[in-house]
């Protein structure tokens, strides 16, 4: 199947206040990261904190620009778009944001805003569209009135969702969007989700620390760290026998996980320094000499499954 | 709870919007000891944050906010307090980490800017080592590269550092009660877990008292010592952490420890919500949750008690059927 969305070696550098004399230092938040999603697929994106995640989720919307590779969106190459062209676009690709709250606006009903959107895009945006956005997320159409403010954490979470699956996009950015929910909310919200997969055929992006959350939803998975890939493969492959030693760690460290605890020693390095050869190495109970000097490839060890690591010798 | 007189206590605790046109928490009683942790779990929209919230009484005006109740802290009703003797109390004695990290970090100073803020605000630090200060916290709250990030601005974070950020400056006070509300949804378990051993070492060097919001029922059966389940604005159940997470005795609590997600005979992962939802803004007479309860009978219409059974208390009058 051809791909919805593309991305081809894309990077995401932000410049770094500079220190001193010598050349200005760049973070690597993303760095050459490939991807393909098709119609109807969901690749689960995890990572510790700062790995770069939310980045690689604004680049593939063309929220943000890439330094570097391609982002493409049903063929279209989002760089070569034309602003109006690329709004026009955004319909059928939407966000929810890490951060409700920041994303919503504060002096607007939340109906307001949901009927903007509607609006934005040529929708039917009455009254009851709007209340058909917010029950599908457990809310109820009076609270159309109602600032974000006067909504709890877990109800604006929920308000996000509504208004990015308003305009039935083909393409979601979900960026930790059950973070605030309770077991029985996020269960409800979650389904929703995976109802407008198997009814519309959304694709998504999906961004959790939650990995139990990540294998129940996911097809695929690509394990991030200091902006790079780990490892990418099917989900079920990769929680049931993880090929790089980062994986492994991070799914040893999921309460409950039968797996053998795998110590990452040592701190996240800087995004801004990061190690020689493979960024991992310096947490890696694994590393040898010539993780230092060589930048492992990713490469396939299974059809579709790779990782960059260069030992393959390992039982994980 | 221990026999020493509590640090904080709510009594009877009731929270209105609009002059009192929505309900939000309706009579509820808490109490934490210096030291202890209570564990404040419950569905989205039960009246947690709004709990907390009330115990500093930061509302804005435009809110409308009727409060009924005490809010006890070392024995003086804050409720009763004036504006400015309660200011006093915010940020020295009551440490405050906010459901959201972004809306919460003005963006526009730097990280190191408003770290070292609180920290010289609370201890009257000259500016040098209230930045030294804030450099070490930030590093104890496992950022990395600190040096650097003092000088960043919140937006140049990810939003697990913000959140981080947050609970920094929420510790820069060494407080005597942290009230933290959903601190770590943003961090994954190993920084969750490191932020834990850090929140557990404060309590064990000063005696903090810890009241902590979270949905994580794994997370409450790790640093809880009590919990207090809240629906509906109610707590419905509370008891020792271990024990009510073992053997609830309220079917909201069951309900809610029934739908985690878990693995099924297929091997996949499987989920699913209480069906229906709570009442919110105006309540029932009777019980809040019978409209979705497995176990509901006639006598669930009348108005149910906060009942004790042992050293534990649920809010449902057929609790036997569960023990
Ligand atoms: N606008 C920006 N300017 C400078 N640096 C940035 C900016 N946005 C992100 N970064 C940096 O890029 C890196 C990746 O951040 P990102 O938000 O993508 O992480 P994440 O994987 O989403 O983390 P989290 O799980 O904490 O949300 C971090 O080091 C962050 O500080
Ligand atoms: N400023 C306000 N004005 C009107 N209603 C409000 C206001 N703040 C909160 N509410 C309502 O009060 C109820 C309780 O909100 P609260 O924020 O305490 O929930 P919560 O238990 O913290 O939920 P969550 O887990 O989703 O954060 C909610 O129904 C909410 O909509
Ligand atoms: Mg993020
Ligand atoms: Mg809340």
């Amino acid at each position: 199947m051809s791909a919805l969305l593309e991305l081809d070696g894309v990077s995401r550098h932000f410049p770094q206040p500079r220190r001193g004399f010598g050349r200005r230092p760049v973070l690597r938040a993303v760095q050459d990261v490939s991807l393909q999603v098709a119609p109807g697929e969901v690749v689960g994106l995890v990572g510790e904190s700062g790995s770069g995640k939310s980045t690689l989720g604004r680049v593939a919307l063309g929220l943000l620009p890439a330094t570097a590779g391609r982002v493409r969106f049903a063929g279209q190459d989002l760089a070569a778009l034309r602003p109006r062209e690329l709004r026009a676009l955004r319909r059928q690709m939407q966000m929810v944001f890490q951060d409700p709250f920041a994303s919503l606006n504060r002096s607007r009903s939340i109906g307001g805003a949901i009927a903007e959107v509607l609006k934005l895009h040529g929708l039917p945006h009455g009254t009851t569209e709007v209340a058909a956005a917010l029950q599908r997320v457990g809310l109820e159409a009076s609270d159309a009135t109602r600032r974000p403010r006067q909504f709890s954490g877990g109800q604006r979470q929920r308000i996000a969702i509504a208004r990015a699956l308003a305009v039935q996009p083909r393409f979601l950015v979900a960026d930790e969007p059950v973070s605030a929910l309770d077991v029985s909310v996020q269960a409800g919200i979650l389904r929703l989700l995976q109802e407008q997969r198997g009814a519309l055929g959304l694709a998504m992006l999906f961004i959790s620390h939650d990995l139990t959350v990540v294998e129940a939803m996911a097809d695929r998975v690509l394990v991030l760290y200091l902006g790079r890939v780990m490892e990418a493969g099917p989900a079920a492959a990769i929680f049931a026998a993880p090929r790089h030693p980062y994986t492994a760690a991070l799914l040893a460290a999921a309460p409950g996980s039968f797996r053998a605890k795998l110590d990452l020693q040592g701190e996240i390095p800087s995004p801004a320094a990061p190690p020689s050869g493979c960024v991992f190495r310096t947490r890696c109970p694994f590393a040898v000499a010539e993780c230092t000097r060589v930048v492992p490839v990713l490469r396939n060890v299974e059809q579709r499954h790779a990782k960059a690591c260069i030992r393959d010798d390992l039982a994980l | 709870m221990s026999g020493a007189a509590p640090l904080l206590e709510l009594r009877a605790l009731s929270v209105g919007f609009r002059g009192g046109a929505i309900q939000a928490v309706d009579g509820v009683d808490l109490a934490i000891a210096s030291g202890e942790t209570l564990a404040v779990v419950g569905e989205s929209g039960s009246g947690k944050s709004v709990t907390a919230l009330a115990i500093l009484r930061l509302f804005g005006r435009e809110d409308g906010v009727v409060a009924r109740g005490q809010v006890l802290f070392q024995g003086e009703d804050l409720l009763a307090l004036p504006e400015a003797a309660l200011r006093q109390r915010r940020g020295r004695d009551i440490g405050i980490i906010f459901q959201d990290p972004g809306a919460s970090l003005n963006p526009v100073f730097t990280v190191g800017e408003q770290v070292a803020e609180a920290v010289r605000r609370h201890q009257g630090l000259a500016t040098k080592p209230a930045l030294a200060r804030a450099l070490e916290l930030l590093r104890e709250v496992g950022l990395s590269d600190p040096e650097a990030r003092l000088r960043s601005y919140p937006h140049q974070l990810s939003g697990g550092m913000r959140q981080r950020v947050m609970i920094a400056i929420a510790l820069a006070c060494a407080p005597k009660l942290l009230i933290a509300d959903e601190p770590t949804t943003a961090l994954d378990v190993t920084i969750q877990a490191q932020i834990l051993k850090l929140l557990q070492a404060l309590q064990a060097r000063t005696g903090m008292a810890l009241l902590f919001i979270t949905h994580d029922l794994a997370l409450v059966a790790e640093i809880a010592d009590r919990i207090a389940v809240m629906y509906a604005g109610q707590v419905v159940e509370s008891g020792r952490a271990a024990e009510v997470l073992a053997r609830p005795l309220h079917p909201y609590t069951r309900a809610l420890l029934a739908c985690r997600p878990h693995r099924g005979p297929s091997g996949r992962v499987e989920f699913a919500p209480i069906p229906g939802a709570p009442p919110r803004g105006r309540f029932p007479e009777g019980c809040r949750f019978a409209a979705r309860c497995a176990l509901a009978a006639e006598g669930c219409a009348a108005p149910q008690p906060l009942l004790a059974v042992e050293d534990r208390a649920t809010r449902c009058h057929r609790w036997g059927l569960l023990a």
